[in-house]
């Protein structure tokens, strides 16, 4: 008798969680495509089961809860909202993607949206730029500033640095760039740049006659002459390996933070042919 | 004179009217057209102007996006300042910042009384996008507020602009209404040929010259009436021709008759006047009353045929124009009926200084006959008055003989000008002609006689000359 009641109470409480078990949760910001195409990447490289949750899809997700009741091995947040989700998670791993935040937690990894500077540099030689204008925040890009500086100075290119507090600075900031630089390097820091201020660094480009390097092909319609695009898919892929490990037992403090392994130039012809350079390939 | 044979003023001519009535009803329409097309005109311009403020104020929107953002007041003010020189009339540039403080208050001296106020808001672009929008390839909610543009505007040009509307509209309305006015006219003058020819013809039938014809000039209806008119005119013409030999005739006649009676009439009262002055001696009284009687009749007899010849003649003898105070005509036949009958009292108030163009002999005779009347009629009144004088009936001169006498029934006013007719119940002696001679008389001078009266009160007698 004392047998059988054991196996109804563990019945009744093992057998919903069996119907929930999945191994990884899914946060996705929304439907947009770079995400979409970044969790397209996740699955094909890693089968772990997976629930997926799209936060745009509700009024509020209580992530902490799912967490909780579904005990996930793992999170993949897709998206700067879906990472944000993620803040009160202590305990469960998260993998991050397409997301500009991806800050120092013990529980965190993931693939940053900084293209290796190198990549940029590259880029810089062949546009034949010497003095490139850099707006940042330190508090969010210093990091990547520096790895920046380190690859500037191994192509021969100066970074012209100008740092930034808050947005309205940045108007400020590119109009003391003005004669200095022969190229801007758009960095994808959401206090230098936002949708306000985006506009005055394509200005800035057409009135210096100075090329804008953005961290986007979007920009490209806007007025940049060349951009280190990342492809979201490959992004996805990374990730996909990365959950991959962690589930196979790694420690997340052994996997650190990556960046992406996929970048492709792009480039504007017409704003290139306005500025007198020659074109580049890719 | 009959109403209907007045001359023709031109103002109440048919063509006259129907002109007026054109010409009046296309000012009408003009001024209908050219009042909605000058209003709805400056509306036009007014909402031109306001779109016009509306597209500049965007344009300055998106011009100081950027230093609006960071609220850079003095590049702003730069560029409300360059909008004074850009945009015509303007009054003041109000630029604020998202949250509603006050970035750029610019304020040019002018009117401000009426002015048009334009507001546009000052959005983020809506193709650039976040960072996070940019890599991960999504659409931003909408654009976000970043401040707002004010431009005040004056309207003096937008009034002056008004002016040289209505002024020209006023123009063209004017030149408009001439030239239809005059189509109008030509087109009427030429519609109304015919009717012209046929009232003009009618006219001057009805001036007496029965021997005019009405000029043809058109088959239509007026054209058509006035054949008919032409057919009357000849029927009537052969008519009068024949009631004219007739009545020459009939008074040849009674010429003859009542000459040819007056001398057997000499020849018996002759004998009466014989025997009563040399056989008399010989009857006795009751055969010298019965000869006096056939004497007094033969008298009477004879004062009747000269009445009768007196009102035959009235037709035949020429009429002599002159200038006649009828009032001294008047004066003296009072004077003569005074004499007969010293003992009677009678006022007689006869109005000075009315004087008329006609014959004299005759209007003497008219006017001993109805002041004669008025006499005759008076007898039983203690008191009698009798009146002549002159009134205005219809803006025409209307003389008149009022007595306080025996008065007649309206119902009788038509019998009292029927020559020997006369009303029954007077009392009065006569031959009944004298009203017909007058009426005679005064319809020879082309004027008409009528009377009013009540029964015990008096009479009025009417005429025009």
């Amino acid at each position: 008798m004392r047998r059988l009641l054991l196996v109804i109470i563990a019945l009744a409480t093992l057998l919903p969680s069996l119907a929930q078990a999945y191994e990884v949760l899914v946060l996705q910001s929304s439907h947009n495509v770079g995400y979409e195409q970044a969790l397209k990447g996740f699955r094909s490289d890693c089968n772990a089961s997976q629930r997926v949750v799209v936060l745009s899809d509700y009024a509020e997700v209580d992530v902490v809860r799912i967490v909780r009741e579904d005990r996930p091995r793992l999170i993949l947040a897709i998206g700067d909202a879906a990472l944000a989700a993620t803040r009160r998670i202590t305990q469960t791993p998260v993998v991050a993607v397409m997301s500009l935040g991806i800050g120092t937690r013990a529980n965190l990894t993931g693939i940053t949206m900084f293209a290796p500077p190198e990549k940029y540099c590259n880029l810089f030689k062949q546009l034949k730029v010497h003095n490139v204008g850099v707006i940042h925040n330190p508090g969010k890009t210093g990091w990547y500033l520096d790895k920046a500086q380190k690859a500037a100075e191994k192509a021969g290119i100066k970074l012209n640095v100008r740092r930034v507090e808050s947005p309205r600075e940045t108007l400020a900031q590119l109009g003391s760039l003005a004669g200095k630089v022969d190229a801007l390097w758009m960095f994808p820091d959401t206090t230098a740049v936002t949708r306000e201020t985006a506009e005055a660094y394509f200005r800035f480009g057409q009135h210096q006659a100075v090329p804008v390097v953005s961290f986007a092909a979007s920009y490209l319609g806007l007025g940049a002459a060349a951009a280190v695009d990342i492809d979201s898919t490959e992004m996805g892929r990374q990730a996909g390996d990365m959950a991959n490990a962690l589930l196979r037992g790694a420690r997340i403090d052994e996997i650190p933070r990556q960046a992406p392994r996929g970048t492709k130039y792009r480039i504007n012809q017409n704003v290139l042919g306005k500025l007198d350079i020659n074109e580049t390939t890719e | 004179m009959l109403p209907y044979m007045r001359p023709l003023d031109f103002r109440s001519s048919f063509q006259y009217r129907l002109f007026r009535v054109f010409t009046l009803l296309t000012a009408l329409i003009a001024i209908v057209f050219l009042t909605v097309y000058v209003t709805i005109e400056i509306r036009n311009q007014r909402a031109h102007i306001s779109a016009q403020l509306h597209l500049q104020a965007q344009h300055l929107a998106e011009t100081i996006r950027l230093p609006l953002y960071a609220e850079n007041r003095a590049v702003l003010q730069q560029f409300a300042e360059g909008s004074v020189h850009q945009i015509s009339g303007l009054r003041g540039v109000v630029i604020t910042s998202g949250n509603g403080k006050v970035l750029t208050n610019l304020q040019l001296p002018g009117s401000k009384a009426d002015v048009i106020e334009e507001t546009v808001e000052v959005r983020s672009d809506v193709l650039t996008t976040s960072p996070e929008s940019a890599i991960s390839g999504g659409t931003e909610p909408g654009p976000t507020l970043i401040g707002r543009v004010s431009l005040k505007r004056s309207t003096e040009d937008l009034h002056l602009m008004s002016y040289r509307l209505v002024a020209i509209s006023c123009a063209l309305a004017v030149g408009f209404w001439l030239t239809v006015s005059l189509i109008c006219y030509l087109v009427l003058r030429r519609v109304t040929k015919s009717f012209n020819a046929l009232m003009q013809g009618i006219h001057t039938m009805q001036s007496g010259d029965l021997s005019a014809r009405i000029n043809v000039v058109s088959d239509d209806e007026p054209g058509r009436a006035a054949s008919a008119v032409n057919d009357l005119a000849n029927a009537l013409e052969a008519r009068t021709i024949e009631l004219e030999n007739a009545n020459q005739e009939l008074e040849a006649f009674n010429y003859s008759v009542s000459h040819d009676l007056r001398k057997p009439l000499t020849v018996i009262y002759s004998y009466c006047q014989f025997i009563q002055e040399f056989c008399s001696h010989n009857l006795d009284t009751q055969c010298r009353e019965y000869l006096r009687e056939i004497g007094e009749g033969s008298q009477r007899m004879n004062q009747l045929i000269d009445t009768l010849l007196e009102f035959a003649s009235l037709k035949r003898s020429e009429l002599h124009h002159e200038n006649v105070d009828l009032s001294e005509i008047a004066r003296n036949a009072a004077k003569g009926l005074v004499l007969i009958e010293p003992h009677r009292r009678v006022s007689l108030r006869i109005n000075e200084g009315i004087t008329v163009k006609g014959d004299r002999d005759l209007l003497q005779v008219a006017m001993d006959n109805l002041l004669g009347n008025a006499w005759k009629f008076t007898r039983k009144r203690e008191e009698a008055v009798i009146e002549f004088g002159m009134m205005e009936d219809e803006g025409k001169p209307t003389y008149y003989v009022r007595d306080n006498g025996n008065g007649f029934n309206m119902t009788d006013a038509n019998k009292l000008f029927i020559p020997f007719h006369r009303l029954p119940g007077t009392g009065v002696d006569g031959h009944g002609i004298g009203l017909a001679t007058v009426e005679r008389i005064i319809m020879r001078h082309g004027g008409r006689i009528w009377a009013e009266g009540e029964p015990e009160k008096g009479a009025t007698f009417y005429f025009t000359l």
